[in-house]
């Protein structure tokens, strides 16, 4: 059934009310992956479906819902607005530290240099002033 | 989203409501998938079918996916559907309900003893069969039926 031929609308009906077994639901899912015909078949067979949910008891939302919602909406966008923050800062302090600390190494030789340079030419006019 | 919230959240806290018996966890359910909706807004594509039909269908699988305490088991981004019913207006959508309620009643009572606990109670078609005593192709052709009929019938 599953690599050539078509699923069977009985499989494909329980398919779109997961109610076949996990391997069952593999198999189905393989052949889908491949068959448009099918997809299209279950996309027309969930929409049936959707409206077996229309039939239940309507009932309103409990008291306080819409604004837990909202609530939730609000603080998950406040904490992503300042992750954002913390990485565009982050970034800020990554890039000069990455490039100034070849930099202040490249100094600190350059200083040592001169300094080792300056010592050098000391100590020579020390010899020269020893030696005559 | 909080129009959204205002024209679907209804439909979809019914549905779990009607899958989970417990206020509590229906709400968990609809806050998720409206969140989730906020916070992944492409998982619906626009032209695929209606937003209330979708979110029906999502309101119904992870109600039964909570009902029989597994794994989602599948992402929102997987459910395409193909459905032109208009459920945003509300007095269209009341009219549909008395008429989906009417067809599913009108169903051969064999047909709705395998569809009922099929969408409400997640029950396997092997389940079924162990809980009614009927063959296993039977029930499966009842459910089968029983989906072809609703088309037809809205069809109609």
């Amino acid at each position: 059934m599953i690599e050539n031929e078509h699923i069977p609308q009985e499989d494909l009906a329980l398919y779109a009310l997961q109610a076949l077994s996990e391997e069952e639901s593999e198999a189905v899912q393989l052949h889908l992956d491949q068959c448009a015909s099918c997809r299209g078949e279950l996309a027309r067979l969930l929409g049936n479906t959707a409206v077996i949910g229309l039939s239940v008891q309507q009932h309103p939302v409990p008291l306080g819902a819409r604004q837990r919602l909202l609530n939730r909406i609000a603080a998950d966008a406040m904490a992503t607005k300042q992750r954002v923050k913390q990485d565009a800062r982050g970034q800020v302090f990554d890039f000069p530290r990455s490039t100034w600390i070849p930099w202040a190494t490249a100094a600190v030789f350059a200083i040592v240099a001169i300094a080792l340079g300056v010592e050098n030419s000391l100590l020579n006019k020390e010899l020269r002033d020893e030696s005559s | 989203m909080a129009d959204v919230f205002d024209r679907y959240g209804g439909v979809v806290y019914s549905v779990a409501l009607r899958v989970l018996k417990d206020k509590e966890q229906a709400e968990d359910v609809m806050q998720d998938i409206f969140f989730q909706l906020w916070s992944k807004p492409d998982a619906f594509v626009q032209g695929r079918g209606s937003l209330g039909a979708w979110l029906l269908v999502i309101a119904r699988n992870r109600a039964i996916d909570r009902f029989r305490r597994r794994r989602a088991t599948e992402s929102p981004d997987d459910v395409v559907l193909l459905s032109h019913t208009n459920l945003a207006d509300e007095s269209e959508r009341n009219i549909l309900m008395e008429k989906v309620r009417v067809i599913l009643e009108n169903l051969p009572p064999e047909q709705q003893k395998s569809l009922q606990p099929a969408y409400f109670e997640g029950l396997s078609h092997s389940e079924i069969s162990m809980q009614t005593g009927e063959p296993l192709g039977t029930v499966k052709t009842r459910i089968r039926l029983a989906l072809i009929g609703l088309r037809k019938a809205l069809a109609a």
